[in-house]
């Protein structure tokens, strides 16, 4: 009994630990519920709170873009009254006119850091490029434009986002109200009060470093910058921005490595995303709505989801079973997890992206379930050992993978990324049949199979940039 | 228990500050307990999500009858569970991913760390059948009487217990050689 409570009390004493950064998001998200609880659409899922959370995150990047071409330009402001207001207004019309690279670190509450080159294009364009979760993303904002262009390498996506369009806009803490801020408003942040913090060493070089304070209607800022004393140019500008709302968390960047003198190309910085690029919010669902061919497997296919709908989960895993595979199937219209590309997907106006999000998900919900309901029946009659029919189950759901896998390019990712899931969960049933049965050769065929699906789903991870867990 | 009828007082009245310390104060407990149930981190850590903005949305309804984390340990529980029940554990990494994909957005950094004590009873947890694991989990971490159990699981307390012990003794089991 004492070994029973022991073991109790170990089991008990086992502690998670939240990291901060994840702590500081969910809250936030979850204070912004609670202030909007009445205009959150109650139909926002999960998901849909942790994306919204993505975009704000890159929205903090852009915005961090932002002050910094505001703190670059207005460096000299602070300190030219201490020293040759000629030799500060020189640099500080170098810095107004020239175009430079610095390296933009934002810093977090858990002492995490993210470092991003970032590009300034005069007059008032900045570009930055980050590594995230889904590859490499680059974004370029236009201050004249009040927009920021964000390109999503990997999938040759792009969206632009203007002010109107922000997330949360309008949030307390308005993080995304600093992208828009004109410069000039931040250029004057001059108000007297600054002070100075005299001379020190950065890395071996002699600076001076000048103190600002201010505010705004959603936060305080604090502002170090230390000049190189020789040629006053920046060398390390500290902000963090405190919010006005206690609920808020304060947000702190630091910029070093200056290149005053970058060559940097203009095109680098156009708001038009790059050949091959798709940008969304282009086209409605309308537009790309195809003629209907005829297709009997295709209309089988979509006799299966109705049935399945209905409740009527035996005739539709027994219609799979009769499907001929082995004939040409072409879908058109909807289902459109059948019939749409990734890239149409992305170009259709936010509003039928909504709408054929929803069908498709809805889609892979019902197949995969499809799927899963004719493997089980496959394992039942594999149980009573009647082998054919376990084949035959086994084998229209590995076909039904097939089938949603027959060209990624044709569907959206997320449907391919079924379409391997199927086919793996189908084809390591098959690998227990031929197992039991003893049948090597459809054995071996279906371990190989199965291997090359779990290299191809590796591959394809890599590709589209999902980060290994 | 004072304390989080005022909090949920406040909570109806708007104060984000209530709602900062029911989080702090239960946030732990709600993820450990979720990630017992589902060892899934990511799963966990959705669970909660939901749990909280949930509990936020229907504040202003809501009546505190018992504890308020044995509210909230039921709401995970019972989320945990249906999450279980459309076997989305089985196929989450494809449409975890999918989800990311679809979303051409980087999910939010790791919220929930585990140790590797943890995640080796997490695992063996994963191994005992479904109420067996609810069982001990929901007693160890989440601090149920077998009673409140049993009504849960629909089933008599005698039963809550058997499921209690069997598991427990599998668990030791599944857990000999490992560090714990």
């Amino acid at each position: 009994m004492r070994s029973k409570n022991k073991f109790e009390s170990k089991l008990k004493q086992l502690h998670i630990e939240t990291s901060g950064q994840g702590d500081r998001e969910i809250l936030t998200d979850l204070l912004k519920t609670l202030k909007s609880t009445q205009k959150i659409s109650a139909s926002r899922s999960g998901a849909g709170i942790r994306r919204f959370l993505m975009q704000s995150k890159l929205s903090k990047y852009a915005a961090a873009a932002i002050i910094v071409i505001a703190v670059g330009l207005g460096i000299n402001m602070f300190s030219g009254q201490d020293t040759s207001s000629m030799a500060f207004a020189e640099m500080l019309e170098k810095i107004r006119t020239s175009s430079y690279t610095f390296d933009l670190t934002l810093h977090t509450d858990d002492n995490a850091s993210t470092t991003n080159k970032t590009s300034v294009y005069q007059p008032g364009r900045v570009r930055f490029d980050a590594k995230v979760g889904v590859g490499f993303v680059s974004s370029i904002t236009d201050t004249r434009q009040g927009k920021t262009l964000i390109l999503f390498n990997q999938h040759k996506t792009a969206t632009i986002i203007e002010n109107a369009d922000l997330p949360g806009s309008d949030a307390a803490g308005g993080i995304f109200s600093l992208c828009m801020k004109p410069i000039e408003n931040l250029w004057n942040l001059r108000d007297g009060s600054q002070k100075n913090l005299g001379a020190k060493e950065i890395d071996g070089v002699a600076v001076e470093g000048f103190k600002v304070v201010s505010d705004d209607k959603y936060f305080n800022y604090n502002i170090v910058v230390w000049a190189q004393i020789k040629t006053l140019s920046p060398v390390q500008v500290t902000i963090k921005a405190t919010p006005h709302d206690l609920d808020e968390k304060p947000m702190k960047w630091t910029m070093e490595n200056f290149d005053l003198d970058a060559q940097l190309d203009e095109s680098q910085f156009s708001m038009k995303p790059p050949k091959g690029y798709t940008l969304s919010d282009q086209v409605g669902l309308d537009e790309v709505e195809q003629k209907p061919v005829q297709s009997k497997g295709a209309d089988q296919i979509r006799e299966v989801l109705n049935l399945w709908s209905q409740g009527n989960e035996l005739q539709a895993v027994d219609l799979l079973k009769k499907i001929n595979w082995k004939a040409p199937m072409k879908f058109t219209g909807q289902p459109y997890f059948f019939s749409m590309s990734e890239k149409q997907w992305v170009a259709l106006k936010q509003k039928d992206r909504e709408k054929v999000h929803k069908e498709v998900m809805a889609t892979q919900t019902a197949l995969r379930r499809i799927a899963k309901k004719a493997v089980s029946l496959g394992q039942a009659a594999m149980a009573g050992k009647d082998y054919d029919k376990a084949e035959k189950y086994l084998n229209s759901a590995l076909e039904l993978g097939k089938l949603i896998n027959r060209d990624p390019d044709a569907v959206m990712l997320i449907v391919h990324l079924v379409g391997i899931g199927v086919e793996k969960y189908s084809l390591k049933e098959l690998t227990t049949l031929y197992s039991t049965t003893n049948q090597q050769q459809k054995l071996q065929t279906a371990q190989d199979e199965f291997e090359r699906m779990e290299a191809f789903q590796a591959d394809y991870k890599k590709k589209i940039g999902i980060r290994p867990r | 228990m004072l304390e989080d009828k005022r909090l949920i007082w406040q909570l109806q009245s708007g104060s984000s500050r209530a709602l900062c310390r029911i989080y702090e104060k239960y946030k732990d407990d709600l993820l450990r307990l979720a990630a017992a149930l589902l060892n899934d981190v990511s799963g966990a850590e959705d669970v909660v999500h939901d749990v909280f903005s949930v509990f936020i949305k229907s504040a202003s309804e809501f009546q505190l009858r018992g504890s308020l984390k044995g509210y909230l340990v039921t709401c995970v529980a019972n989320r945990a569970r249906n999450f279980n029940r459309d076997d989305y554990r089985h196929w989450a990494v494809d449409l975890d991913e999918a989800e990311q994909v679809v979303s051409s957005a980087e999910p939010p950094d790791r919220w929930l760390i585990c140790s590797e004590e943890f995640s080796n009873v997490t695992n063996a947890l994963a191994q005992l059948p479904p109420d067996q694991r609810e069982v001990i989990v929901m007693h160890l971490y989440g601090g149920l009487v077998f009673r409140k159990i049993a009504d849960l699981q629909e089933v008599t307390t005698k039963t809550v217990q058997s499921r209690y012990r069997y598991g427990l003794d599998k668990l030791r089991s599944l857990l000999g050689g490992q560090k714990l």
